[in-house]
């Protein structure tokens, strides 16, 4: 009887330590320090319609999705795979809450980032908090009212990889489109400890490459003179055939922001927006 | 109580506790969830705004 329950309890806990082992044993190629500050981790939309946010992100990528809670509040966890990859947040509530996607940025102090974007010039939306076991996160806007998350990773996110590693219809890489590049420049780098180089000078705009010490974690250029785009982070899921994708877009809902074009990363880019009108990059990689 | 039933029924439950704790390291596995209210606009092809010119790209 007594070895009868020790080998249950064995038994057990061998599940418990294997379920758990998912979310905090990363997987070999993507060995990354779960806390390197400037690397993006997460990624929320907030969105009026959960429900058409589900149909369409459940058609285009495959995504299927779980109804959850976060500190009491509903959250819509969406996985590809077992592997989780996204959040959706009903923000019905909020009267002028804008429909879009809030990327988050790992720091290695939650605390004193929120304090560095005060002193900045920025604002914060949500003031840092313990997200369960998970972070503990806030979420700022920028000098320029880009809205950024911050998180402080607990432990590592699974499915999290660098853009080499990356997945199909997974988010891989991020841009800031901004008012002011170079006042925004000098936000981040003191923000993340960014290093950045300039990449690319065609068609007479800058793009600077942010890296941590490990490797590129996003990208920064100029929006331009009478652009209608406020400056935002605009994040970039992975597929293989943006043109075809976003041909289905239209009769999901979605609308289509910007086309394929050869001029444009030679066709391999198009951003997007939902039913609810958040926008999202569909990018090929390597093009 | 038969004493193999008992057995039985330990060894369920404690599988029982395992799954429950599995399903509920599943829902606490990632996810921030802060619902926030953040002015945003992308006007897009036809708005009349001049569109960003994407160059460079991830790498």
């Amino acid at each position: 009887m007594v070895r009868r329950l020790l080998a249950a309890t064995s038994i057990g806990t061998a599940c418990v330590l294997a379920a758990l082992s998912v979310f905090t044993t990363p997987a070999p190629v993507a060995a990354i320090d779960p806390v390197e500050s400037g690397r993006f981790v997460w990624y929320d939309l907030m969105t009026k319609d959960v429900g058409a946010a589900e149909r369409f992100y459940g058609a285009l990528f495959g995504w299927h999705f779980e109804s959850t809670k976060r500190n009491d509040n509903p959250y819509v966890l969406a996985r590809l795979g077992s592997n989780p990859v996204a959040g959706i947040v009903d923000v019905s509530s909020l009267p002028n809450a804008a429909p879009q996607w809030i990327s988050f940025m790992s720091v290695a102090d939650v605390d004193n980032t929120v304090s560095l974007v005060k002193t900045g010039g920025g604002k914060v939306l949500v003031e840092p908090r313990e997200i369960a076991s998970i972070a503990r996160a806030a979420v700022v806007t920028d000098p320029q009212g880009a809205p950024l998350g911050l998180a402080q990773l607990h432990r590592e996110i699974r499915g999290v990889v660098d853009p080499e590693h990356a997945v199909p219809s997974r988010f891989f890489w991020q841009e800031y489109l901004a008012g002011d590049a170079k006042q925004a420049l000098d936000f981040y780098t003191r923000l993340a400890g960014y290093q950045s180089t300039i990449s690319d000078t065609r068609l007479g705009v800058e793009y600077h490459v942010l890296r941590t010490t490990t490797r590129p974690r996003a990208g920064l250029f100029q929006l331009p003179e009478g652009s209608d785009v406020l400056p935002n982070w605009l994040p970039y899921v992975l597929v293989g055939d943006p043109a075809a994708l976003a041909a289905r877009v239209p009769g999901l809902g979605g609308r289509i922001l910007l086309p394929a074009a050869p001029e444009r990363r030679n066709g391999s880019l198009v951003v997007i927006a939902d039913p609810g009108g958040a926008p999202l990059a569909l990018q090929k990689f390597p093009f | 109580m038969n004493r193999s039933v008992l057995e039985r029924r330990i060894v369920l439950l404690a599988l029982a506790l395992a799954t429950t704790l599995a399903s509920l390291s599943c829902n606490s596995g990632s996810g921030m969830g802060m619902g926030v209210s953040a002015p945003t606009r992308w006007g897009g092809s036809g708005s009349g705004g001049r569109p960003p010119v994407f160059v460079g790209g991830p790498s």
